[in-house]
């Protein structure tokens, strides 16, 4: 009854052994053997827009770039709350988010003016800086 | 070079708490649990401070930070002196069995794995962006706490209501590094070698050499603790603070000695500064203790208690000072909103629960087959769960899991699937180094002839 509780015990060891080596050098849903290799080829802000994702830090600096200091914006077109949606918040630190009647509104993904916004500035790519009508910003 | 910089601030702030502990309560560690829980009271005590100094309109700068740790390190000094070297217990240094080894060997790995995930990569997840990455970089950037920050509205910054030690701590690193969101996640996987050192450290003091390895190694392998020991987030320090804990207040049933008793309130009492949900785990360890007056009449119980009590509201009192002025709510649950249609419909919804449950306790993805393991034990040897020391143990996780399940029942922010299945994974690893510890503790009867026969000591 010993020895059996014993390869009992062994056994349950080597499950774990064996689970542990599997999960650890699994090739993961996030890709993290290629994303490895890109990030350590990479230097400073270019591993944050590797993270942001091309287009969006790009997007993203031209707002940090245009967007006056002590102004407040709301990032249009993606989910509240999203990966991208909070990553770009946290890029664009210290300007301040808000929702709703804010200076401005950083419309991506091609999301149209939303009533009260007018152009401020364009950005090449797919996306637009809006201020609020009448704003002397 | 600056990051370690503020990794020894850390440490000489704890070791000053360390010192002052061994000289008033005349307690030894060993050099390695020296170490480990000087650091991990460094955490603690450095978001304390810069709490207390923030809220009282003082800047957060390297200037600052370098006085604290030098009033600190002044202290430390003259601790060290009246402790006139006595706070290690030296131990006789004898190889380890070839099992230690390897042990030893895959727990390197892991450690070194999780490194090599974090040094390339800068602050990236979500929790860490919309909330606690987030809030350093507010506390550094503003040079304080911002005016008005509890609050502030979801939509600048998650969670405003959570509490602060993580972000603190950053911005306590930042002031030495400067702004590096590549660098600060290091932090993680340092405190992860902490916790696994101070762990085994712990587990020595119940156990032999090779069976403390041995569960050591389990613990850094779940997937899921080494993942988040890669990650931003908190869980991963109150899974640490809450099962270091909780094994100095096992080791104080076992031995009776008030040291181990303050040191487990002194971590207790931190683990309120990290998450809301440390309530829980606080709350089931004053039960734990008040059972434990309770039934050890006549031996002057109920004063250990009350420094316990003492010692957790002196730690924990400026946060819920500050949180009670500023009227901060909780996001996910809030009692003025909490209505019995509500409470019904999260009780019908308990099967969702149970469905989430079972897949984490037997999916092997992010937890191997650790739960099965601690609930299969638990069924094993039932008959010892309601003895001796082990009676505490089983005491303190069942109410403690009563607990979150009673905080499921009475949630009223996402319906309860939602949350359910975005934080199940996150709450059990709260409870993963206490299980371990209980684990250890249930399933030493059948290791111990093996590990004798192979020379442990």
């Amino acid at each position: 009854m010993r020895i059996k509780k014993k390869v009992f015990l062994q056994i349950l060891f080597a499950v774990w052994v064996v689970l542990w080596v599997v999960f650890l050098i699994r090739e993961d849903k996030d890709g993290q053997y290629r994303m490895l290799r890109d990030l350590y080829g990479l230097e400073g802000e270019e591993k944050s827009r590797y993270v942001l994702g091309g287009e969006l830090y790009d997007l993203m600096v031209f707002c940090r770039q245009s967007i006056p200091q002590g102004s407040t914006y709301e990032i249009l077109g993606f989910e509240k709350y999203s990966i991208d949606e909070v990553r770009a918040r946290y890029f664009l630190w210290p300007l301040r988010a808000g929702s709703r009647d804010t200076d401005f509104k950083i419309a991506c993904r091609g999301t149209g003016a939303p009533p009260g916004y007018v152009e401020y500035k364009r950005f090449d790519g797919n996306g637009c800086l809006l201020v609020k009508k009448g704003s002397s910003l | 070079m600056r990051f370690c910089l503020s990794l020894l601030s850390l440490e000489i702030i704890g070791a000053a708490f360390v010192l002052f502990l061994a000289w008033k309560l005349k307690v030894r560690f060993s050099l390695s649990e020296f170490v480990s829980l000087s650091f991990l009271a460094g955490i603690g005590i450095s978001a304390y401070v810069l709490f207390i100094y923030g809220l009282r309109g003082g800047m957060f700068s390297l200037f600052n930070v370098s006085v604290i740790s030098a009033v600190f390190l002044l202290l430390a000094v003259c601790l060290a002196v009246l402790n006139r070297g006595r706070v290690y217990t030296s131990m006789p240094f004898k190889e380890m069995i070839p099992l230690e080894k390897l042990l030893l060997a895959g727990v390197i790995i892991q450690v070194v794995w999780g490194f090599l995930l974090v040094i390339p990569i800068g602050v990236h997840s979500h929790d860490a962006v919309a909330n606690y990455a987030l809030k350093a970089k507010i506390f550094y950037l503003s040079g304080g706490i911002p005016e008005g920050f509890f609050n502030w509205p979801e939509s600048t910054v998650a969670h405003p209501d959570y509490p602060l030690l993580l972000p603190l701590l950053m911005t306590w690193v930042y002031e030495f590094t400067g702004f590096n969101d590549i660098a600060i996640n290091l932090i993680m996987p340092v405190i992860y070698v902490a916790f696994l050192v101070l762990f085994y450290d712990l587990l020595r003091k119940f156990f032999g050499r090779a069976y403390s390895m041995l569960a050591v190694f389990v613990l850094a392998t779940i997937p899921q603790l080494a993942d988040y020991a890669t990650l931003i987030h908190a869980d991963l320090l109150l899974a640490v603070f809450t099962a270091c804990a909780f094994g100095y207040f096992v080791l104080y049933v076992k031995e009776g000695m008030r040291p181990h008793l303050v040191i487990s309130s002194v971590l207790f009492g931190f683990s309120l500064w990290i998450k809301n949900e440390a309530m829980v785990f606080v709350c089931a360890f004053v039960l734990c203790l008040v059972v434990y007056a309770l039934r050890s009449r006549g031996k002057a119980r109920w004063p250990v208690l009350f420094t316990a009590l003492g010692v957790m509201f002196v730690i924990s009192a400026p946060w819920f000072a500050a949180r009670a002025v500023s009227g901060v709510v909780n996001s996910d649950m809030d009692f003025a909103s909490l209505t019995a249609a509500r409470l019904l419909q999260n009780v019908k919804d308990i099967p969702i629960l149970l469905n989430l449950f079972q897949q984490e306790v037997f999916g092997p993805k992010k937890w191997n087959i650790f739960w099965v393991l601690v609930f299969g034990c638990c069924v094993w040897k039932w008959r010892t769960l309601l003895k001796g020391k082990v009676f505490y143990m089983t005491l303190f996780l069942f109410v403690a899991a009563s607990g979150y399940f009673a905080g499921y029942m009475l949630t009223t922010g996402s319906n309860l699937y939602f949350l359910v299945n975005t934080t199940i994974s996150r709450f059990m690893l709260h409870f993963s180094g206490a299980a371990m510890l209980f684990l250890a503790v249930l399933m030493y009867g059948e290791f111990r002839d093996s590990f004798m026969k192979a020379g442990e000591r």
